[in-house]
């Protein structure tokens, strides 16, 4: 058995807690508690899972495992025994929660409001469902504890004192959250009545908390709070900054209302930190952070759990206390491994089918997590509930009222059958979104296309299906679904996101205008796309356009500051402007955000290189290949900096023989017959930015006024072909014939152009200044035709390379169509604008008529 | 302005080492929610108290 780390482990969940409001709050010193708790620990974001909806998240968490295994697929299911609808409840959770495992190893766990916990699991220690808070009508009525919410039953009445009711909260409750609260016509305004339910709520888990830690022996104690999330999606619209068409006065009022939250929730770590003790490792999490500012959605769709798009996809994560590295930040954590870190702090095994991993990186000491098959398997009595347990209807039907009046669900309608059906079919949604987020589309399709036959008429299903299809590659099964919603769209609100849908289809395609045509009308409508102008961007980035490029990303940045690919975006844009100032703050900034961004590192290097801080970009360049150790680039810069600026030459060798032993360097080739349009070709791709590799020797004439582009050395490929590593990473142009000369070892890009024949020849004999002649040369037909045959078997046959047929008609009918997906096939991102630009007609119609 | 209790940080927070009580507001206060089953056992004490001392007055008034 692995060493136990924590004496205790204090588990606190904040719903929905976002470092964008708490930083502020703590550089003003109004969060004393969490700044204490940060000091001592570790701290850093914490991914969500899709779709980020509550009750499936906290159970992740407490299991470490995604919504497919532990069975909670949303805010309601079906009651397997009525066939009516009813919250999603803990008897429908398919494995243990680490309260049971815990429990099953000895050490004595506790479980507070968990969310979904009720009817309250038989645990040796004490369990308080999250039906235990809800309150009856009035203040003065009698409030009987909501059955089953409490294990053992006979701490019920012990506990009922824990509970506060919403009647109890008075005005000096009130004040610090609306300071003017006297001005609410309480009549028509029911902010005030909703503020005193979340803390009644609030405060009653957080006094059983108390409780149990004062009364109760405990190795482990789990505490959720649901209301940072509810008081968000209430009162982040009130939040400064004033949102546009938010009236003054209503701001006035309610703009301190978050803040206030926050701080309470600061005032009750506080005390769990002092009853908790320094020998206690606590651990903060929330599930997802919050959109704030300018990522605040303007509208909301009607769909079930729409709410939910106000959930951001990072949450926080803190973990203080006794063999924990103080002050340090913690990266890459995931919802999914706040389970085995648990574990492994106890000492105990993570289990093999548990999907997240141990961050032993937060400990002080080396530690190596232990694994054990699974945990399902170990009998013993863990504190489940036995199979037999069956819901309580009445209880159910209150929380589902609760949901409903939150947002969080459609309301029913009057059929309970009907209803049943749409929730059947939102927990078939939801589990494809857990199968796509989860990288498993074969999964997913079948999920979605019965969602999509069901209902063609509910456009996120389409939407979502079309999505899957583009990501798994099945292109034309995407544009099928996305022009049957086209087609449907009735909701001006669901065009924006069909254009955002078919721009990036369009984008990976390789066909960067026309995206940008759709994307650019995307960001005329209302929906919520924080991506979009990120999207723009890229696609100005992959195009050559830098300025653009750089417009596009700092409007990613006015709506989302702490996006570090859009401030990555940025510095690439500004790299090759040469502001190479702005390039390196914003290469830092992110960086700084998110430091898994291998590309960022490198444009990092390249403009501390070009600001002539070698050291520094040598720096950032390691840090480049240490993340991505096959990046070419980034080695042969190192070489070069190494060598030539800073005298260390065993290094620069070091990276020049990883290169040649470890990395294949990939050559475009330009290729065909001689006269089907190779120079022209070549000058495209020149056009459009890329390298080529002439040595301009053949220059210019009646026949190619542009140029050849030839280099002497191709001829002689087939003698000496060591001057191919020039070649890496450029362009060069190679005769059908010669191909087969072309050496393993590197990898070739071949574009391969093809001109009828007949053309070709006609172009050959008036280039040899031939006089037409009447006789079709057959025989010479015959023979190219035979190349051409070679050269496609060679190239079909090489594991190393991957060719690109291009009609010369085609390029001339249509330049961009043609250059776009030229470019997207060198995958080096030349700008097919330009490539279509060199592309002359004039020229082409002028030979027409010659040859 | 903010009325945030400050909570006091000391070890017992409701009642002072030598046993002398706080000034427990009988409308309460988030830093009394903050405290949990302390914090909601002394307000609610100190509500009960205030009420009975004002039912007591109220009853000698009307005896007077």
């Amino acid at each position: 058995m692995a060493e136990r780390i924590a004496k205790r482990v204090l588990l606190i969940g904040w719903d929905a807690a976002d470092w964008k409001i708490i930083n502020p709050l703590l550089e003003s010193g109004q969060m004393p508690a969490l700044q204490k708790l940060i000091s001592r620990g570790v701290m850093g974001n914490i991914a969500t899972l899709d779709p980020p909806l509550s009750p499936m998240l906290w159970t992740s968490i407490s299991t470490g495992k995604t919504a497919d295994k532990h069975g909670i697929l949303g805010f309601v299911e079906p009651d397997p025994v009525t066939g009516k609808v009813r919250p999603s409840s803990v008897t429908s959770r398919k494995v243990k929660a680490l309260w049971n495992i815990l429990q099953q190893n000895g050490l004595r766990s506790h479980a507070v409001g968990w969310w979904p916990s009720h009817p309250a699991e038989p645990l040796d220690g004490v369990y308080v469902s999250n039906f235990f808070a809800k309150p009856n009508d009035a203040f003065d009525q009698p409030w009987p504890v909501a059955e089953n919410s409490v294990h053992p039953g006979e701490l019920a009445e012990t506990l009922a004192e824990c509970r506060v009711h919403p009647g109890e909260i008075s005005f000096a409750h009130i004040l610090p959250f609306v300071p003017d609260a006297h001005k609410v016509d309480q009549d028509k305004d029911k902010r005030l009545s909703g503020i005193a339910t979340l803390l009644a709520s609030g405060s009653t888990y957080h006094a059983v908390a108390t409780w149990i830690m004062q009364n109760r022996e405990w190795d482990f104690l789990a505490v959720y709070l649901n209301e940072i999330d509810l008081f968000s999606h209430t009162f982040m619209k009130f939040h400064p900054p004033q949102m546009a068409g938010m009236p003054d006065e209503l701001f006035a009022l309610y703009k301190d209302v978050l803040n206030g939250a926050y701080r309470f929730h600061d005032m009750m770590l506080e005390r769990l930190m002092e009853l908790a003790g320094d020998d206690t490792v606590i651990i903060l999490t929330s599930d997802h952070g919050f959109h704030s500012e300018n990522l605040r959605p303007k509208y909301l769709p009607t769909d079930p759990a729409a709410p939910a798009m106000e959930h951001a996809p990072y949450g926080v994560l803190c973990i203080s206390g006794p063999g924990i590295t103080p002050d340090e930040r913690v990266y890459g954590a995931t919802l999914l491994d706040i389970a085995p870190t648990v574990l492994t702090l106890f000492g105990l095994p993570v289990g093999k089918d548990m999907d997240g991993k141990a961050l032993v990186q937060v400990l002080e000491k080396n530690v190596l997590p232990e694994f054990i098959e699974s945990w399902e398997n170990v009998s013993g009595n863990s504190g489940q509930h036995s199979s037999e347990v069956r819901e309580d209807p009445w209880a159910a039907q209150q929380a589902m009222q609760q949901l409903v009046e939150l947002g969080y669900v459609e309301a029913l309608g009057e059929d309970d059958a009907e209803s049943a059906d749409k929730i059947r079919r939102e927990s078939r949604f939801y589990l494809a979104r857990v199968f796509i987020s989860t990288n498993r589309l074969d999964e997913a399709i079948p999920v979605l296309e019965e969602l999509h036959r069901e209902v063609p008429d509910v456009i996120r299903f389409g939407l979502r299906l079309a999505f899957v299809y583009h990501q798994a590659g099945r292109t034309e099964d995407a544009r099928k679904i996305i022009d049957e919603l086209r087609a449907k769209q009735e909701r001006e609100n669901d065009l924006p996101p069909l254009d955002y849908l078919e721009g990036s289809l369009l984008f990976s395609e390789g066909r960067p205008l026309k995206a940008l045509a759709l994307l650019r009308r995307a960001e005329q409508g209302k929906s919520h796309m924080p991506g979009l102008h990120l999207l723009i961007g890229q696609i100005y980035t992959s195009t050559r356009n830098w300025a653009d490029a750089e417009r596009a990303f700092i409007r990613a940045l006015s709506i989302d500051p702490d996006n570090a690919r859009a401030h990555h975006g940025l510095a690439f844009a500004a790299l090759r402007q040469d502001k190479i100032e702005l390039a390196i703050d914003e290469a830092l900034n992110a960086v700084g955000l998110k430091y898994q961004l291998p590309a960022a590192h490198y444009h990092l290097g390249e403009a501390l290189y070009k600001y002539g801080d070698h050291e520094k970009a040598a720096q950032a360049f390691e840090v480049c290949v240490r993340m991505a150790p096959g990046n070419r680039r980034a080695r042969m810069w190192l070489a070069k900096i190494y060598s030539e600026h800073l005298g260390e030459n065993e290094k620069a060798d070091a990276h020049i023989r990883f290169v040649k032993e470890f990395i294949r360097g990939t050559i475009t080739v330009v290729s065909g017959l001689p006269r089907s349009g190779t120079s022209m070709m070549m000058q495209m791709l020149r056009a459009g930015g890329l390298d080529v590799i002439s040595d301009e020797k053949r220059e210019a004439d009646e026949s190619n006024p542009k140029g050849y582009f030839e280099d002497e050395r191709v001829k002689k490929l087939h003698l000496d072909n060591s001057w191919l590593a020039d070649a890496e990473g450029k362009v060069i142009k190679v005769v059908a014939p010669l191909l087969q000369f072309l050496p393993a070892g590197y990898n070739y890009r071949i574009i391969f152009m093809q001109r009828e024949i007949g053309e070709v020849l006609k172009s050959q004999q008036k280039m040899l200044g031939k006089k037409d002649d009447k006789n079709y040369p057959t025989t010479l037909a015959d023979a190219f035709s035979k190349q051409l045959e070679k050269a496609q078997a060679w190239m079909k046959a090489q594991p190393y390379v991957s060719f690109l047929e291009v009609n010369y008609r085609d390029v001339i009918a249509d330049p961009l169509a043609k250059a776009e997906e030229i470019a997207a096939f060198t995958g080096e991102n030349p700008d097919p604008l330009a490539m279509a630009e060199a592309v002359s007609g004039e020229l082409y119609r002028n030979r027409k008529s010659n040859v | 302005m903010h009325l945030f209790l400050d909570m006091e940080k000391k070890k017992d927070p409701v009642n002072e080492p030598a046993g002398k009580t706080y000034n427990i507001p009988a409308d309460g206060s988030l830093g009394l929610l903050a405290l949990g089953i302390d914090g909601l056992k002394a307000w609610r004490k100190k509500r009960r108290e205030q009420r009975e001392k004002s039912e007591g007055k109220t009853g000698r008034e009307n005896n007077g």
